[in-house]
């Protein structure tokens, strides 16, 4: 019994070690591959260095292959990458190239780090993600792009992590710092507080609380549309 | 003192210059809201393209309540002139005029009248900002519509709520109001001590003029005085639309320019109690 047993993890083991790292993203994408559509309700928390702004609540849209849209009332400042584009990119492996970088420990869990780097034309340049090895889902991702820069998700999984879609998502952005003439902000009188001059632009965060998922529902493509247009 | 006030009231409203003010908001509010119309939404894309970078701005929509404190924050400047082109020749005028002789003949006390002028001044300060209220605020939720406030500071934003903007809206007002009854009082003492109508109105404008520019300037010594100017503390309104509201800031201001209205008021009562009317 005992041996048998020591067989069997090194056979997971050998497992483990054999899985390259097309195969840990096609895993990781078959579970989300599952979900054609969703709805959910969000509700939305800022931390941006000099912008004050409120939590909200929306309601959140998917449509596969890549369509990501959060329907809220008033003003509110989102990434502006999809963050399930990530799996439009790994969806096919002909389409891009992977390199593992090695495990690091999330919470509880083990990760495989997988940089993904697109073949032709791309918005996104690189994507490193780190896919937990008993989740299959991706814990971390670092999407760099053409056209937004480095944004980090680090994403927090519950009762929908077989699909891999999270119950939180933490979206970490590049900010340029926010100046405007005085006179322009009709801002007399107001001396700005003097801080450190760094030359590293300020982050910002902005996290996605996801509660109550409706998988595979109709969602009409004009959700997606922006109002008046 | 009812009557008194009445009498007064209807001075002012007898002098043409009264409506000066009245017309001057009207012809620069509707000048904003007109530019506005046609312009505002690449004027606010134009500020905010730093985090246009960043971000997916959702509903960024130029709207009225937006509108609206930019007039405000744009006439703030101006207001303290309308206000002082009334009140500063409220006793001046009626020395230079020779009326204030058979004014004090009245059997009422020389404390009584400067109070009645004093509330007179203040109803029409009251109506001015009202009519801008009017104007500025609810005519553009009218014509733009309501939405989320953008207060853009040089420095940074600050997105305040819709349902959100009606209460801090009438607290700028008040506060707007208690700021120009600061002009008042300050006009009320230079009017007290001048028998020229005209010299305390340019007086009230060249202090607020000096003050807001030594206010403007970001330079260390200007720093050191700025808290103890009075236009310092005029532009408190504009903290009603930050979050977390500075209570503290903006009691200690209010205070400050109730401390102002009171001594500047109870230099004119005792001067004008004391005053030798000779002509």
């Amino acid at each position: 019994m005992k041996n048998a047993l020591y067989v069997i993890l090194l056979l997971s083991g050998i497992h483990l070690q054999a899985q390259t790292p097309n195969q840990t993203l096609h895993k990781a994408y078959q579970q989300f591959g599952k979900v054609k559509s969703f709805k959910s309700e969000v509700k939305i928390y800022f931390d941006l260095p000099s912008v004050s702004i409120e939590d909200m609540s929306g309601k959140a849209f998917y449509k596969a292959p890549s369509k990501f849209r959060i329907r809220l009332k008033g003003i509110a400042f989102l990434p502006k990458d999809n963050p399930f584009n990530v799996f439009a990119l790994i969806k096919d492996s002909t389409q891009y190239a992977s390199v593992g970088n090695g495990s690091e420990t999330i919470g509880a869990e083990t990760c495989k780090i997988i940089s993904v780097i697109p073949n032709g034309d791309s918005d996104i340049i690189m994507a490193k993600i780190w896919i937990g090895t008993t989740s299959n889902c991706p814990l971390k991702m670092q999407i760099t792009s053409r056209t937004n820069g480095v944004v980090l998700i680090e994403n927090t999984y519950g009762r929908f992590a077989k699909n891999s879609l999270p119950d939180k998502m933490r979206f970490t952005v590049d900010m340029n710092k926010f100046k405007v003439p005085k006179a322009m902000a009709v801002d007399i009188n107001n001396t700005p507080k003097k801080t450190a001059t760094s030359t590293e632009k300020p982050k910002g965060t902005i996290e996605f609380v996801f509660a109550n998922y409706t998988l595979n529902v109709v969602v009409d493509d004009s959700v997606f549309k922006e109002d008046g247009k | 003192m009812l009557e008194l006030i009445k009498i007064e009231s209807y001075k002012i409203a007898a002098k043409p210059r009264s409506y000066i003010g009245f017309a001057a908001i009207f012809a620069i509010v509707v000048l904003i809201q007109i530019a506005l119309f046609a312009d505002g939404q690449a004027y606010l894309d134009f500020l905010i393209q730093s985090l246009n970078q960043s971000f997916q701005i959702e509903g960024m929509g130029f709207n009225g309540n937006m509108v609206g404190f930019i007039i405000l924050q744009t006439l703030i400047i101006q207001m303290p002139l309308l206000v002082a082109l009334v009140s500063g020749d409220a006793i001046s005028g009626e020395i230079q005029g020779g009326t204030i002789r058979s004014l004090l003949t009245k059997p009422v006390s020389r404390s009584r009248i400067v109070w009645a002028k004093f509330i007179a001044a203040e109803l029409y300060t009251f109506l001015l900002i009202l009519w801008l209220g009017i104007l500025a605020w609810l005519g553009s939720l009218l014509f733009f519509g309501n939405g989320d406030l953008v207060v853009l500071k040089s420095d940074s934003l600050v997105i305040v709520r819709a349902a959100d903007t009606v209460w801090r809206f009438l607290a700028a007002f008040g506060v707007a109001f208690l700021s120009l009854s600061v002009v008042v009082a300050l006009s009320f003492l230079l009017s007290a001590f001048s028998e020229n109508s005209i010299a305390p109105i340019i007086i009230t404008m060249s202090i607020i003029l000096l003050f807001t520019i030594i206010g403007t300037f970001d330079i260390p010594i200007f720093n050191a005085v700025k808290p103890f100017l009075f236009t310092t503390h005029m532009i408190i309104w504009r903290n009603f639309f930050d979050r977390p509201l500075p209570l503290t800031q903006i009691a200690a201001s209010v205070g400050i320019l109730i401390v102002h209205i009171t001594a500047f008021l109870s230099v004119t009562l005792i001067y004008f109690n004391r005053k030798d009317i000779t002509q």
